[in-house]
């Protein structure tokens, strides 16, 4: 790649290259959250069949409750039932709904979406995943971006 | 887990109601017009015809009123060859069928590789059509069919003086609006698909001349924006008239296109200056616009190519959208709770409204209900249509802007607008409330030194105080605009930069200071990603849609200050008695009406709600410090507002 490195450049392709590499079907390493958010890595999904889960650590707590929940790009903000089904949500905590995912070997596995034709969505859809434990909520964020074109990228 | 939950039912049946209320409630201007293929050609053809007339070649651009890019056309030849150190941006563009130049962004023109010591996106290189698509939603975003401006009004207003190089007067009246409509915005729709509106602009607004509206009849349907030397800059200077390329090619590709003659930039005043549309006229044209050639004979690659551009455009040319229908994701309200005015809304791609009344989601038992934000809502639209607008024409006419509110953790709270708003007003009345929420939040110095502005922080301290940004102090986005300027006071040559601006020597519109330095993680990978080898097996990834690196928030999946921060006026803070619960901006019109929108807005409706929501109390309001000598400016609403009265000093006392 002869790409020029000027003084904005050279600090990009670090960060960029670092950071930032999109990743398809779903992370593979077990995330960690944290109760100021964690920032995890971006998911591309072919719109038109979505299935995202995501393996969290849960290091040691003691999880009370799990919950997900989305915003669309146009605006939309919805919480995941332990049913699989999205709701409209007016963004208060207190009316997130538990979707009783189990600890298995100190990880959760958040079924996000399984099988979802999503073709009519603007994308990026952000994703936020959490649990609580007694004392605390511990969450993390991501974004689900379309691969290719059309519905978005 | 059920497969097809995703899309929920009672969304749909709320698109169904709002279309079979479509005819009810329907008010406002009659708006059906758009650019069509053909027309997209001919301004094409047209911009091709004057290049060749000046024996250069362009990258040129045109887009809809709500930022679709219907083309992107690159002649052979145009921009640089190369960079600055010798590499060319063919490489940069998906399987261009032609070479590709280069253009580098600098604060001064007369420094085409950048001017040393600048700073922020000075020297950046890209290839050329993404500073065509920049000017052209420049151009359509800051018109409408009232007021038709320019890539060159926009250079006007945005630098360290109002006019530029006009010593000790103020800065710019929107010094700051280049860092909206950003890539990373939450608010702005991204895909290259033809589709609901706003949409992102790579680059920000441009104040590079050669940006311009395109109308038919007195609609205003698009934007044109041409770059053919190289260069992504401003007019240092306003007390000439330039012969620029740029600019000519696109008074050449608007022939047809034309704005009304009476709502030009030229046409209308500011503070008793008259702003500038363009320096030369079509008088100057090289070009007989009938003698364009066919659209098709461009397609050659002799001569040129449709280029593909991630995320903006796809390589195939298409119509756009026709604003006020909902594929344009804006229309009139349908639901009435803003009657008797007539209000419009943004839509989805379903034609559902995006952002309809919503209560706060602090869950703490003061926060903004959906009935308290209709009514804000209500109130400033109400004071909108009565205010006498500064930057529109015929004389006479009231404001257009666009209102959003928001509560203390940046969530949309709701967002209305008259019909004929200039559209980056969408993009930048939500940055406004977001601002004016957080910096008067007492956990905004701790935001943003965890997002690692603590230079910033020590300099407001050291600035105002030591408890600066912590201690509950309510700023409206005027308060924080008089920190943010590279003189303070504002506009006074000689003196110290605003603690939360870069010192003048570094100072640019391409770096203005905690603005930019908030988003320049998302601006670089967004310019990473439209500069990657198109053909390596890893591609980079876009920015996330959701701006600068604070803590995110569970409530919104995002920080506080989700499409970047606003500083000039036209915010302030909402209030329940002594607590903070939110922020309403307001954009599209002059700056003192802006802020008296948004000021007495909130105010009338504090009186009709009596909840305690209102203003800032008094005693907490930016405009009790007296910084470095100078005192903090809270709001300034115009001395005679109002169309249908001859009330002064309306906002006085309140």
């Amino acid at each position: 790649m002869n790409v020029v490195v000027t003084n904005l450049r050279a600090t990009f392709l670090a960060l960029v290259f670092g950071l930032m590499l999109a990743t398809t079907g779903g992370a593979s390493a077990a995330d960690r959250l944290s109760e100021v958010g964690a920032r995890l890595t971006a998911v591309g999904v072919e719109a038109s069949r979505v299935t995202v889960t995501r393996d969290v650590t849960v290091d040691g707590d003691t999880v009370t409750a799990s919950f997900v929940t989305a915003h669309t790009a146009s605006g939309k903000s919805l919480r995941r039932d332990h049913l699989g089904f999205w709701q409209p949500w007016d963004g208060r905590l207190s009316n997130l709904i538990d979707n009783r995912f189990p600890v298995v070997n100190g990880q959760i596995t958040f079924k996000i979406l399984k099988d979802e034709d999503m073709s009519r969505e603007l994308f990026p859809v952000t994703v936020t995943v959490a649990y609580h434990t007694q004392s605390t909520l511990k969450f993390g964020v991501f974004e689900l971006r379309a691969t290719g074109s059309g519905a978005g990228q | 887990m059920i497969a097809g939950s995703w899309v929920y039912r009672g969304l749909k049946r709320a698109a169904i109601l709002a279309g079979l209320m479509g005819g009810l409630v329907l008010s406002g201007p009659a708006i059906a017009a758009n650019l069509t293929i053909a027309d997209v050609q001919s301004v094409i053809s047209q911009a091709v015809n004057e290049a060749r007339a000046r024996g250069t070649a362009a990258a040129i651009a045109v887009t809809d009123r709500v930022g679709n890019v219907l083309a992107v056309y690159n002649m052979l030849g145009a921009n640089r060859a190369t960079d600055t150190v010798g590499a060319d941006c063919t490489e940069l563009i998906p399987n261009p069928p032609i070479p590709i130049g280069c253009f580098v962004i600098t604060a001064d023109p007369a420094h085409p590789n950048g001017v040393d010591g600048k700073g922020g996106l000075e020297g950046t290189v890209l290839p050329g059509p993404v500073a065509a698509i920049a000017k052209a939603i420049t151009g359509a975003y800051l018109s409408s069919s009232g007021n038709a401006f320019t890539t060159r009004t926009a250079n006007q207003i945005v630098q360290e003086h109002f006019n530029p190089k006009e010593r000790f007067s103020p800065s710019g009246p929107l010094f700051g609006v280049q860092f909206s409509q950003l890539p990373c915005s939450d608010l702005n729709i991204n895909t290259n698909a033809v589709t609901v509106g706003p949409k992102r602009s790579p680059l920000g607004l441009s104040a590079d001349p050669g940006g311009l509206p395109l109308y038919k009849g007195s609609e205003m349907v698009g934007g044109v924006g041409v770059i053919s030397d190289g260069a992504y800059s401003t007019d240092p200077s306003i007390t000439d008239f330039d012969t620029d390329n740029d600019e000519l090619i696109a008074i050449a590709a608007q022939r047809g296109f034309e704005p009304p003659v009476d709502i030009k930039g030229n046409r209308i005043t500011v503070e008793g200056k008259t702003f500038r549309y363009t320096d030369r006229d079509a008088g100057s044209l090289l070009s007989n616009a009938a003698a364009a050639p066919a659209f098709s004979s461009l397609l050659d690659t002799s001569v040129g190519a449709l280029i593909s551009i991630p995320s903006y455009f796809d390589g195939t040319i298409r119509d756009g959208q026709t604003f006020g229908d909902s594929g344009s994701g804006y229309r009139a309200d349908t639901s009435g709770i803003f009657a008797p005015i007539p209000a419009f809304v943004l839509v989805d791609q379903n034609n559902s409204p995006r952002f309809a009344p919503s209560a706060g989601s602090e869950d703490n038992g003061v926060e903004l209900s959906a009935a308290e934000v209709t009514v804000i809502l209500r109130n400033a639209l109400a004071v909108a249509t009565r205010a006498r607008a500064q930057i529109r024409r015929p004389l006479g006419s009231h404001a257009q802007v666009t209102i959003s509110v928001v509560d203390t953790n940046g969530k949309i709270l709701g967002i209305v607008r008259t019909p004929d708003g200039p559209i980056f007003g969408t993009d930048v009345s939500l940055q406004k409330a977001r601002t004016a929420a957080f910096f008067s939040n007492t956990v905004a110095a701790q935001e943003l030194i965890d997002a690692g502005q603590d230079r910033f922080v020590t300099a407001v301290r050291a600035f105002i105080g030591p408890s600066a940004l912590s201690d509950g102090i309510a700023f409206a986005d005027r308060s924080g605009g008089n920190l943010s300027r590279p003189l303070y006071p504002d506009g006074i040559d000689g003196t110290v930069n605003g603690p939360l601006s870069e010192p003048f020597s570094a100072w640019s519109p391409f770096n203005t200071g905690l603005q930019f330095q908030l988003v320049l993680d998302n601006l670089l990978a967004h310019v990473g990603f439209l500069l990657q080898d198109q053909t390596a097996d890893i591609m980079v990834a876009d920015t996330d849609q959701g701006c600068t690196s604070l803590p995110v928030r569970p409530q919104t999946g995002e920080s506080r200050l989700a499409n970047g921060i606003q500083i000039f006026p036209g915010s302030v803070p909402i209030y329940r008695g002594s607590a903070l619960v939110g922020g309403i901006g307001v954009s599209g019109d002059g700056v003192d009406q802006d802020d008296m929108i948004s000021f007495l807005g909130l105010h009338n409706a504090g009186v009709e709600l009596g909840t305690g929501i209102g203003n800032a109390p008094r005693s907490v309001r930016a405009d009790n410090l007296v910084v470095q000598g100078a005192r903090l400016r809270y709001v300034n609403c115009p001395f005679l507002p109002f169309l249908d009265t001859n009330a002064q000093n309306v906002c006085a006392g309140k």
